[in-house]
C-alpha cells in the first residue's frame, strides 16, 4: 500500500514538473513509457522510423497536453489514447496510397492457418508493416484495441460498411503474408 | 473461412498487444530537439498572430479615426498652469500695461487689452524693465519666452478656449519666426467670426480672419501694414476615400493563380508627402492542382488539391508622395495587411473527401479557427496618380505582397502580385 502511494506520489511529482516544460521530468517521462509507446507506434506505422516519428509528435502532444491529464486515471492508458490518435493522424497523411492488390488473397488453405500459428511476434510485427496504412490502421483498431466498427469508422471517417470490409481484406492479405514468410523459411 | 481469421485475429492480438521495445537513448536526442522546434515554433507563432491582431486593431483606430465616427465627448476642465513668478505680481507690478492680461479676473471693459497694451507702448515708446520672465501665450496653452529685446512684456496665460480665441493669432504663435518690432507693433484691428468650413472643423468660426502687421521702424519712422492669414494654409488631416480594384497573381507552393481583390480604403493626410491608409478588401485566390507541402505532407508528394479561399484584407499602409505636380504625383505605398480566410473550400485531385481533419480546413465565417485562418503580408507597391477633376484622381498601383507566415492545416504561403487600379476623392 505504501509503495503504491509512493509510486503514486512520483507520478503527480513527475506531471507537475512535466507541466511546468522542466527538460528532466520530460526525459524521465519519456524513458518510462518509451517502450510501451514505441510498441503502439510500431503496430500502425510502416517501419521503425515512420514509428519514432509517430512516437515523438505523440509525446510532444503530452508533454503539451499533460496539465489536462486528470489525477487518479492510468497515466499509460491516457497516453496511450494519445498515441492511437497521432497514429490515425499518420493514416490519414497516408490514406492516398492505398493499394488494391488483396483480392487474389481469399483463398486461404488451412496450412496458411497452420503457418501463421509458427511466426514469431517480430513476423507478425513485421507483416502487419507491410499492410497498407488503411488496413493496417482498422486492423489495428478493431483487433489490438477493441474499437467496434462504429467507432473506428467516425474516427477515420469513412463508413462502417468499409470498416468491415477493410478489416476483412486486412485479416486475409496479413495471413498470406505470414503464410508465404514461413513457407520460405521452411524452404 | 471466418475460424481462419478469427485465428489470424488472436495470434496477433496476443504476439502485439503488449509489445515493447528496448530504450533507445539516442531517441531522446532526437526527441529533445524536436520540443526545442516545437517550442520555437509556437513562439513564433503566438508573436505572428499577436502582430496580426495589433495590426487589425490598429487599422481599425485609424479606420474609426479618419471617417467621422464620432465618440462622446467628455468634459474639459481648465488647464492649470504651476504658478509662476509672473503670476504673483506686487501692487505695483499689477499696474504695469504689461501685466494687465496676468491677472486672471478679467472685465469686460478689458477684452482688447492687447492693443491697449500696444497702444500704450507704441505712443509712450515704453522701453520698460522687465521684472517678470516675458512670456507670450501659444496653441497649447503653455507660455513661451519672448524674446529678450521686446520692449513689450505680454504675459499672457490662457486657461479659457474663448481667451485664446480672442487673442490675436499671431500673438498667440509661437515667436520664433516672429521679430522683436513686429511683436511690438501688430494690432488687429478686423477681427471676425471665420465662416470658412474648409478650416478646421473644431475652430471653424471661431478664428479672427484676418490679422493686420503694422511694422514701424523707429528710426525713419515708416510704417507698413501688411494682412496676413491668421491660420497657415495647411491641410489639416483631410481624409481620402479610394475605390480600388486589382487582377492578382498568387503564388503558393510555387504554382501560379490568378485571382482578384476589390476594397475601399480611407487615408488621412499626414503631411505634405505622408499619409495613413487603410480600408476593408475583398480578395478571391483560386488554385488549381496546387502539390502538398511537401515539408509537411512527405508522403503525399502524388497528391495535389483545388483550393478556393475566399479572404477579407485589411491593409495599414504608409504612403509617400515622390512628387506633386499640376496633375501627376508618383508614390510609394508600403505597410502590412491582416488576412483573413472567411470561406475556404478544399477538393483533392482524385476527388474524394478530404483526409484531413476537415475542421482545419474550414474558413472562419464556416467555424475555423483564427490560427489556421489569419495571416499577415508585407506590402510594397509604387503608384501613379492623375488628376481628372478637382475631385477626382485616377491611379494605378503594382504591388507585391509578401506573406510572412502560412495558413491552414497545409501551411500554405500566399505570396500576391497585384495591379492595383481605382479612384480617388478627397473630402
Amino acid at each position: 500500500m505504501e509503495i503504491a502511494l509512493k509510486l503514486r506520489k512520483d507520478e503527480q511529482t513527475l506531471i507537475d514538473a512535466c507541466a511546468k516544460q522542466e527538460r528532466w521530468a520530460q526525459q524521465k517521462l519519456y524513458e518510462t513509457y518509451y517502450s510501451g509507446m514505441m510498441g503502439v507506434c510500431m503496430r500502425y506505422a510502416g517501419n521503425a522510423d515512420d514509428a519514432r516519428d509517430i512516437l515523438h509528435e505523440g509525446f510532444i502532444k503530452v508533454f503539451r497536453n499533460i496539465s489536462k491529464y486528470k489525477a487518479g486515471t492510468s497515466l499509460k492508458a491516457w497516453m496511450h489514447r494519445i498515441m492511437v490518435n497521432t497514429s490515425i493522424d499518420y493514416y490519414r497523411k497516408q490514406q492516398r496510397r492505398r493499394t488494391e492488390d488483396i483480392e487474389e488473397a481469399y483463398s486461404l488453405s488451412s496450412s496458411d492457418v497452420d503457418a501463421v500459428s509458427r511466426c514469431s511476434e517480430q513476423e507478425i510485427l513485421l507483416a502487419v508493416q507491410e499492410l497498407s496504412p488503411v488496413y493496417r490502421t482498422v486492423f489495428n483498431l478493431y483487433v489490438i484495441e477493441g474499437y467496434p466498427h462504429k467507432d473506428i469508422a467516425k474516427k477515420l471517417g469513412i463508413t462502417e460498411s468499409t470498416s468491415r470490409s477493410n478489416l476483412l481484406k486486412a485479416r486475409v492479405k496479413l495471413q498470406k503474408i505470414l503464410a508465404s514468410k514461413y513457407s520460405h523459411y521452411g524452404k | 473461412m471466418e475460424n481462419r481469421l478469427n485465428h489470424i485475429d488472436t495470434i496477433a492480438r496476443d504476439a502485439l498487444q503488449n509489445m515493447e521495445f528496448p530504450y533507445q537513448p539516442a531517441d531522446w536526442s532526437a526527441m529533445e530537439s524536436r520540443i526545442e522546434k516545437d517550442a520555437f515554433l509556437r513562439t513564433r507563432l503566438y508573436w505572428l498572430k499577436g502582430g496580426e491582431l495589433l495590426l487589425m486593431l490598429l487599422a481599425f483606430w485609424v479606420l474609426f479615426q479618419f471617417t467621422g465616427m464620432t465618440f462622446p465627448e467628455t468634459p474639459t476642465t481648465p488647464r492649470s498652469t504651476p504658478p509662476t513668478k509672473q503670476n504673483i505680481l506686487t501692487p505695483a507690478e499689477k499696474d504695469t500695461p504689461q501685466n494687465i492680461d496676468n491677472q486672471e479676473e478679467k472685465t469686460p471693459e478689458k477684452k482688447n487689452k492687447e492693443e491697449e497694451v500696444l497702444h500704450f507702448a507704441q505712443n509712450n515708446k515704453i522701453n520698460t524693465p522687465v521684472k517678470n520672465p516675458p512670456t507670450f501665450a501659444t496653441f497649447d496653452g503653455v507660455a513661451t519666452v519672448a524674446p529678450s529685446s521686446s520692449p513689450i512684456r505680454m504675459t499672457r496665460s490662457v486657461f479659457e478656449e474663448n481667451q485664446f480665441i480672442n487673442t490675436p493669432v499671431l500673438l498667440q504663435t509661437t515667436t520664433k519666426y516672429i521679430s522683436p518690432i513686429i511683436h511690438q507693433k501688430a494690432q488687429v484691428p478686423n477681427i471676425k467670426q471665420n465662416t470658412d468650413e474648409s478650416r478646421e472643423p473644431s475652430f471653424a468660426g471661431r478664428l479672427p480672419q484676418n490679422v493686420v502687421l503694422v511694422e514701424s521702424n523707429p528710426e525713419n519712422n515708416i510704417t507698413t501694414e501688411t494682412e496676413i492669414d491668421p491660420v497657415p494654409n495647411v491641410s489639416r488631416h483631410p481624409l481620402h476615400f479610394r475605390i480600388a480594384a486589382s487582377p492578382d497573381m498568387n503564388v503558393a507552393q510555387g504554382s501560379y493563380r490568378m485571382g482578384m481583390t476589390i476594397g475601399g480604403l480611407a487615408s488621412v493626410e499626414l503631411s505634405d508627402k505622408w499619409q495613413l491608409e487603410t480600408g476593408l478588401a475583398y480578395s478571391g485566390k483560386f488554385f488549381n492542382d496546387l502539390p502538398l507541402n511537401e515539408e509537411r505532407f512527405p508522403y503525399m508528394e502524388d497528391v495535389s488539391k483545388d483550393m478556393n479561399l475566399h479572404v477579407a484584407e485589411i491593409p495599414l499602409h504608409l504612403q509617400y508622395t515622390i512628387k506633386k505636380s499640376t496633375n501627376w504625383r508618383p508614390f510609394v505605398s508600403a505597410g502590412f495587411t491582416a488576412n483573413a480566410v472567411m470561406f475556404a473550400n478544399y477538393d483533392y485531385n482524385d476527388g474524394i473527401e478530404s483526409p484531413f481533419e476537415t475542421q482545419r480546413e474550414a474558413g472562419m465565417l464556416e467555424g475555423g479557427n483564427l490560427r489556421d485562418n489569419l495571416y499577415a503580408t508585407a506590402d510594397i507597391g509604387l503608384g501613379l496618380e492623375r488628376q481628372l477633376d478637382k475631385n477626382l484622381h485616377l491611379f494605378i498601383q503594382p504591388t507585391v505582397k509578401f506573406a510572412l507566415d502560412n495558413i491552414g492545416l497545409h501551411h500554405d504561403s500566399i505570396h500576391t502580385f497585384s495591379l492595383v487600379m481605382g479612384a480617388r476623392t478627397a473630402l
